[in-house]
């Protein structure tokens, strides 16, 4: 049994109306705050080897929005329908003990972006201070160890009373980070103009033009689907499925690009900046703005790792055996000591393999979303059988012993076909990348793949639309058509059309 | 399943219908996050020569 706290519930109980509390600009502000941290500066600065400012605005955001599309196609309708985040998302499509798979990939991926960001954000808060002259002289591996554990007690202080204080924070660090933002743009605007970062070149571009677009292109689309585990948890709380996509949109796509481009046009015109502009702004306007872009990193990442650590307890309660032993706190807490972990002993072998770990993220959501958005919108009309996704004793998405073959296929193809298209490690593009980037094929083999095995392997469709039971108990249309039926009757005043649109 | 959860899902199973995707925002969010990128990105691409 999951522990309430504030009437809420955290854990695998699916959440009542009268729960589902967030507007628009909570989801706003959860996604924008998510979507802005260090890493933007980081991703920004890749950027900036392979092209321009003007090219490589438009290849950015017009990467990380498609990006966006396909994460929030997948995640966000089930999410606020059914209360769903990304583990329990995945068990029509993998199957009640499949959905592990998803347990182990989002915690990996969550695990993994929060040691990112407080590794990130522990080096540069150390770096700056001392650029700042800040007294009491301290070595770099104590320095970062100390303030990433600061960072770790912070955010589990922060999420103590669990999503409410998402609803309330997200908005404010949104609106904050947004404001720095501007001022860090502002900054290089007037160091160095419009001109000067226009006529930047590319840092280090390969020979090929189009293959350097299309590059950055696929850094923003598996950027942006990399928010595929965060998705489920930042907009179930939504009051509607229309009220959260606009605000998840500019969260996450438009807020993202911004900081994006502002670490693409730092890196072009500072190139040893990296695309983070933190000691520019300390050399140019000296501790005054210093303490300008330290508090953007504060706040861009402490709120980003609170919203991952949320995530990350909220799929570990996915398990029935943790969601009855272990309380929220308790679950925020385990989430957040791999962190701790990593910051203390591993920083640096860490963030020697970032890139092994962003190609991971990339190689592997692609192929989950393709399969979830073909599952849920062509195979299912949006209709998912609530009691298979919540009673652990339903046999609706139980396929074979629990595990659902044509799921695994799915990914297994989705990730060769992104491996055969792009080496995700080194970035060296093979046969069509330079027109169809990675992560898109990938999705859409993934997709067709599942699409076939689920039509072609018999029974797996029928058992997961009537688990097992007789059409016939099941009503007319489903058994006629294939189509899945609503399981309750449906309401005075709204058509069946709508309701399996 | 427990007194709770069981409560739990018949109140989903009944107010989950009224919260599907429709068009309009499907077609909002084609427009915004697919169309418009695409062609942002085949003018950067003829930008390219």
């Amino acid at each position: 049994m999951s522990t309430k706290l504030n009437g809420s519930s955290e854990g695998s109980m699916p959440l009542r109306r009268s729960e589902q509390t967030w507007g628009p600009l909570a989801v706003f502000g959860n996604t924008a705050s998510a979507a802005i941290a260090t890493w933007c500066f980081i991703t920004g600065g890749w950027v900036a080897y392979y092209v321009g400012a003007g090219r490589g605005g438009i290849a950015i955001t017009a990467g990380t929005l498609i990006g966006v599309f396909i994460a929030l196609l997948a995640a966000l309708p089930a999410a606020t329908r059914y209360g769903v985040e990304a583990v329990r998302s995945t068990r029509p499509q993998l199957g009640v003990r499949g959905a592990w798979l998803t347990l182990a990939l989002v915690l990996v991926i969550l695990v993994g972006w929060n040691s990112v960001l407080t590794i990130f954000l522990s080096q540069a808060g150390h770096e700056a201070l001392g650029a700042m002259g800040a007294p009491g002289e301290v070595s770099q591996g104590l320095g970062t160890t100390t303030i990433g554990v600061i960072i770790c007690v912070a955010v589990f202080a922060l999420l103590w009373r669990g999503p409410d204080v998402l609803r309330l924070a997200g908005p404010t660090i949104a609106i904050a980070v947004l404001i720095l933002s501007m001022i860090i743009t502002v900054v290089l605007l007037v160091e160095f103009g419009w001109g000067h970062i226009f006529d930047a070149v590319a840092l280090g571009p390969l020979p090929d033009d189009r293959t350097n677009y299309m590059i950055v292109i696929e850094l923003g689309i598996a950027g942006a689907v990399a928010w595929w585990p965060y998705v489920g948890s930042l907009t179930r709380h939504s009051r509607s499925t229309r009220g959260a996509f606009g605000p998840a949109v500019l969260g996450l796509g438009v807020m993202m690009s911004l900081v994006l481009v502002i670490g693409l046009f730092a890196a072009l015109v500072v190139p040893e900046s990296g695309g983070n502009p933190t000691m520019f702004m300390i050399e140019v306007g000296g501790p005054a703005l210093g303490l300008v872009a330290l508090a953007f990193m504060v706040l861009a990442n402490v709120g980003t790792t609170m919203v991952g650590v949320y995530a990350c307890a909220l799929a570990l309660k996915q398990v029935p055996a943790i969601d009855r032993r272990m309380s929220w706190r308790a679950a925020t807490a385990l989430s957040l000591l791999p962190v701790i972990g990593v910051v203390t002993f591993f920083a640096d072998p860490f963030m020697a393999h970032y890139g092994t770990f962003l190609a991971f993220a990339g190689v592997t959501l692609g192929p989950v979303c393709g399969m979830q958005i073909v599952d849920y919108y062509i195979l299912r009309r949006q209709e998912l059988d609530v009691r298979g996704l919540y009673d652990e004793s339903s046999t609706v998405y139980r396929y074979w012993r629990g595990f659902n073959p044509a799921g695994f296929l799915a990914i297994g193809v989705g990730v060769a076909a992104y491996v055969v298209v792009l080496d995700p490690v080194h970035f060296v593009p093979g046969p069509g990348f330079t027109y169809l980037s990675a992560t898109v094929p990938a999705t859409l083999a993934s997709g067709l793949t599942y699409y076939a095995a689920m039509k072609l392997v018999p029974g797996l469709l029928r058992s997961s639309l009537t688990g097992g039971r007789p059409e016939a108990e099941l009503g007319g249309r489903r058994a006629a058509s294939g189509v899945p039926t609503p399981a309750v009757p449906v309401p005075p005043g709204m058509s069946s059309e709508v309701t399996s649109q | 399943m427990d007194a709770e959860l069981a409560s739990r899902v018949e109140a989903l199973e009944r107010d989950k219908l009224g919260n599907p995707l429709d068009r309009s925002t499907f077609t909002l969010l084609v427009v915004t996050t697919l169309v418009l990128p695409v062609v942002a990105l085949l003018i950067g691409w003829g930008w390219l020569g």
